[in-house]
């Protein structure tokens, strides 16, 4: 199941930081900030945090229930 | 340690295979198997962080894709040889099936659902497949009977747990402990090493683990409960 996810709209609020750039900040791999901003992969709470953090967003800005996108 | 590390043993171990295959003999390359150990030992021990938390569930879920079609080939095997064309199996054969299993199963069990399942679920499992399988093989005789107490001496035990998992846990253990003398006392009658390992898996450990689970389960509950239950 697809998720809906805001990363990479506060990813580009944030001087268009690079999905590379994003990854080693969060400790991550590249491919997996891509699969996040995909909506392939779902993080773990504590990634969800330290991506929040980072882009300076609350986590369920960053991470979208169907029922907000209505 | 990092993915570099972790390549530079992986070289390591490949150039001590070539050694070997050179220097010894050529079928020492079957050695090279040995790399699919380095990744998930270092990495489930702590010591290896190479991966991030998706990589870590691909692997994890690629394990499981793999677990699967072992299962599914060993199931061909095993209808083929047993039901199609009457063949015995190797010790080896069975040792393939049954451990993947019991790891599986135990730890999943252990994990999911504690320790006193597991215990329960390793005593009833294996009791009630050595009682089925004695008597299935002699049917309801003396003879039978006297072989079915080992399988009646992992059942009680793990019955009476469900009730006070202490005193069966202990004597689960207890019959595990005698299972391994047997075993050491029957050495010199296994038909080579895959043999003794599979009697062990089948044999003592079970009941070993299965005691040692229930013990641990039933001092934890006495504890957290403020009950006796023994």
């Amino acid at each position: 199941m697809k998720r809906e996810t805001r990363v990479r709209y506060y990813r580009f609020l944030n001087g268009e930081m690079t999905q590379a750039e994003l990854a080693l900040r969060v400790k991550v791999s590249r491919q997996t900030v891509v699969a996040i901003e995909k909506g392939d992969y779902s993080p773990s709470v504590w990634l969800a945090i330290r991506l929040s953090r980072v882009l300076g967003a609350k986590v369920e800005e960053l991470f979208l229930l169907k029922e907000d996108l209505s | 340690m990092k993915t570099g590390v972790l390549n530079i043993v992986r070289l390591i171990w490949i150039l001590i295979v070539l050694f070997l295959a050179a220097v010894w003999r050529v079928e020492a390359l079957i050695l090279i198997f040995g790399l699919v150990f380095f990744g998930p030992l270092l990495r489930e021990t702590g010591i290896c962080h190479d991966v991030d938390e998706r990589q870590q569930s691909l692997h994890w879920k690629a394990g499981y894709y793999g677990f699967m079609s072992l299962m599914i080939v060993l199931f061909a095997v095993f209808v083929w040889n047993l039901l199609i064309v009457h063949k015995e199996l190797k010790p080896e054969w069975w040792l393939l099936l049954i451990v993947p299993l019991i790891v599986r199963s135990g730890f999943y069990s252990w994990k999911g659902t504690g320790l006193r399942r597991l215990g329960l679920g390793l005593g009833f499992t294996f009791g009630g497949i050595w009682t089925v399988f004695t008597l299935l093989s002699h049917g309801f005789s003396t003879e039978s009977l006297i072989e079915s107490a080992v399988g009646f001496a992992i059942l009680f035990p793990t019955a009476a747990s469900i009730r006070w998992p202490r005193i069966g846990g202990l004597f689960l253990f207890l019959a595990g402990i005698g299972f391994a003398f047997m075993l050491i006392h029957a050495w010199d009658r296994m038909n080579g090493i895959f043999q003794i390992i599979l009697m062990w898996c089948i044999l003592p450990l079970p009941p070993i683990i299965a005691g040692i689970s229930l013990f641990r389960y039933g001092a934890n509950w006495r504890e957290e409960d403020g009950k006796k239950i023994t």
